[in-house]
């Protein structure tokens, strides 16, 4: 879906010469951009309640209460209560709080791979470059949604497994624009430079590849955020990822799908999953806009 | 021509190879083995049931044989339904598995793939009319919504408040039950192919032999479709290769949205009981599809680009 974007980001080339002044500069260009801005202010928001709601709120999210069940939003249940009695406004906050984990957390592994295997590939080059790169299409071919439903129902269900194996399948775009970035950084004259005075390839590659490759990553990294979210409620829908009685954003939706009649189930949390993933696509547009010196 | 394909045929194979070794050992080197677990065989029951799926040989014996099977069209046994073939439950003899999900994608890549041509080339050409920007602020709203969140919601709207369309089922493929599952299958991914189709009109129409069609006085219904469609083609067309893989996953997130009784189910199902030759299967299944329309795509390629036959 994002592949126009990686090209043009590949292929515009960011300038990370200009230090200092180029992310000043870049700052004043995303806060110049109030679309980007605001919804950036929305993410960290929502980021911060969250973590406090389900920690000030009067209602716990796992506490059953069979009196009040299925209750429309009211100045008691804000957002209802479900099926079984339990406070939906908590649960959207506490469902919120485990989908940011695990999409962070995923986003981190996505960078670590990608970033490393990227980089060695495109400093490499040659043959080596060329077996790593075939690897990666191989990858490719597999639809990732059985892999990853594969990886689950093989290795269990625990969070960290969960998202380490959507991240394990989702690294394959991030390392192929690393690669390409680093083909074009290879024969810079500062590496040339670090080359000459007998600098190991290693050292190379994490002191002076990888700090100029932080402008594609950035914008690469808010685009990834929003896809392991979107896939951590995809595999909830298939009855993988967080168990009962915590739950995400995902398995709120999917529980809300199949009870239907009572509407607020599945309104807040979709509505509550739309706005955040819309949040994210106009920060990665006003990144960018922003870090892409060119324009 | 035929050197071309054949030379694409054989990177598929080694690929396709490399695939099914890499999901069949992820299957086969975890710990246990499929009948261990509710039910406790004895001894010489279980024996008997590793001889009969092939478990007690080596790896390497089993990935021989499995591969074997595969060239014959056979995906083998499944696990959990004694004495039924995987090739049974992905192929149903009537409407269900395999052939929802082939239906699901191939009649949304049918509507996406004009449609996102025709909005795309249209809006490239009234390039910053209002068109123009109708469009791309709702593809970048489309693109950021997915099914998963999108699917439900349209429920909630058309089939359970306004009552319009049916929310879930298959009904035998009746049109009705289509409506929404086909819809929102194909509006999240037309953005995809709307916006390469602008960007690459816009490419186009910048290029020089369109700039001389225009200097020899050629009138612009000719340029266009004589001299800017096929080059501004040839992108969108490389872009469907990936995008089949997509709508195939997409189809069966679909799937699951609507309750249609396609190969989603089937893969839930496999994972709850823990059927991995299922899951095997429809992974093989997946990929080689995706493999073979990425050929396809290729050659299709071969036919716009006539740089490529030098």
């Amino acid at each position: 879906m994002n592949s126009k974007l990686i090209n043009k980001i590949g292929a515009a080339g960011f300038n990370p010469s200009q230090s200092t002044g180029f992310w000043r500069g870049a700052c004043n260009r995303f806060c110049y951009n109030y679309f980007a801005l605001g919804s950036l202010i929305f993410i960290l928001v929502l980021a911060i309640l969250c973590i406090i709601i389900p920690l000030i709120s009067r209602h716990e999210y796992s506490t059953t209460d069979f009196a009040n069940s299925l209750i429309p939003p009211n100045s008691m249940y804000w957002f209802g209560s479900d099926g079984l009695g339990r406070d939906l406004f908590v649960r959207c906050f506490i469902g919120g709080r485990i989908t940011f984990e695990i999409a962070v957390a995923a986003t981190v592994v996505v960078l670590f791979i990608g970033v490393m295997y990227g980089s060695i590939a495109g400093f490499l080059g040659g043959k080596i470059d060329n077996l790593m790169m075939r690897i990666v299409d191989v990858l490719y071919g597999i639809p990732f949604l059985f892999f990853s439903i594969l990886l689950l129902a093989l290795f269990g269900q625990s969070l960290v497994l969960s998202f380490v194996a959507i991240a394990a399948i989702s690294w394959l775009d991030m390392a192929r624009v690393v690669r390409g970035q680093t083909l074009s950084l290879r024969n810079r004259e500062f590496v040339e430079a670090a080359y000459i005075c007998g600098v190991s390839k290693f050292k190379i590659i994490t002191r002076h590849i990888i700090p100029n490759l932080i402008g594609v990553v950035i914008v690469y990294a808010a685009l990834v955020v929003p896809n392991m979210i979107v896939l951590s409620a995809v595999l909830s829908f298939f009855g993988l990822g967080v168990m009962e009685p915590m739950t995400s954003w995902g398995l709120l939706i999917s529980d809300g799908s199949k009870n239907m009649s009572s509407w607020w189930l599945l309104l807040f949390p979709a509505l509550l999953m739309l706005l955040t993933l819309l949040a994210f696509t106009f920060v990665a547009n006003g990144l960018r806009d922003a870090l892409d010196s060119d324009s | 021509m035929i050197s071309f394909i054949i030379k694409r045929l054989l990177v598929a194979i080694p690929t396709l190879l490399a695939i099914i070794l890499l999901v069949f050992l992820l299957v086969h080197l975890v710990p246990g083995n499929p009948f261990q677990g509710e039910k406790a065989f004895s001894p010489e029951v279980m024996q008997e049931l590793l001889h009969q799926y092939r478990l007690d040989l080596p790896l390497w014996k089993q990935f021989l044989y499995y591969v074997n099977d595969l060239l014959h069209g056979n995906f083998g046994q499944s696990y959990k339904f004694i004495g039924q073939s995987i090739n049974e439950l992905i192929f149903p003899d009537d409407l269900g598995g395999f052939w929802v999900t082939l239906r699901l994608a191939a009649y949304s890549m049918l509507l996406t793939v004009p449609l996102g041509i025709i909005l795309g080339c249209y809006a490239g050409l009234a390039r910053n009319s209002w068109f123009d920007k109708v469009v791309i602020v709702c593809s970048t709203i489309f693109s950021a919504v997915p099914v998963i969140v999108a699917g439900p919601l349209i429920i909630l709207l058309f089939a359970v408040t306004l009552n319009y369309l049916p929310a879930s089922g298959f009904a035998d493929g009746d049109f009705l039950h289509l409506v929404l599952p086909v819809g929102i299958l194909t509006l999240a991914y037309l953005p995809t192919v709307l916006v390469v189709a602008r960007g690459s009109v816009i490419d186009v129409l910048n290029s020089n032999f369109i700039k001389t069609a225009k200097a020899k006085g050629l009138p612009t219904r000719i340029i266009i479709f004589k001299h800017a469609l096929r080059p501004t083609l040839i992108p969108v067309i490389s872009l469907l290769g990936p995008m089949f893989a997509n709508v195939l996953v997409g189809a069966i997130v679909t799937e699951q949205v609507f309750a249609l009784p396609g190969l989603g189910i089937l893969t839930t199902n496999a994972v709850i009981n823990r059927d991995y030759n299922l899951v095997l299967g429809i992974t093989i299944l997946g990929s080689s599809l995706a493999i073979a329309f990425n050929i396809l795509v290729d050659i299709a390629y071969f036919f716009l680009d006539p740089r490529i036959k030098q």
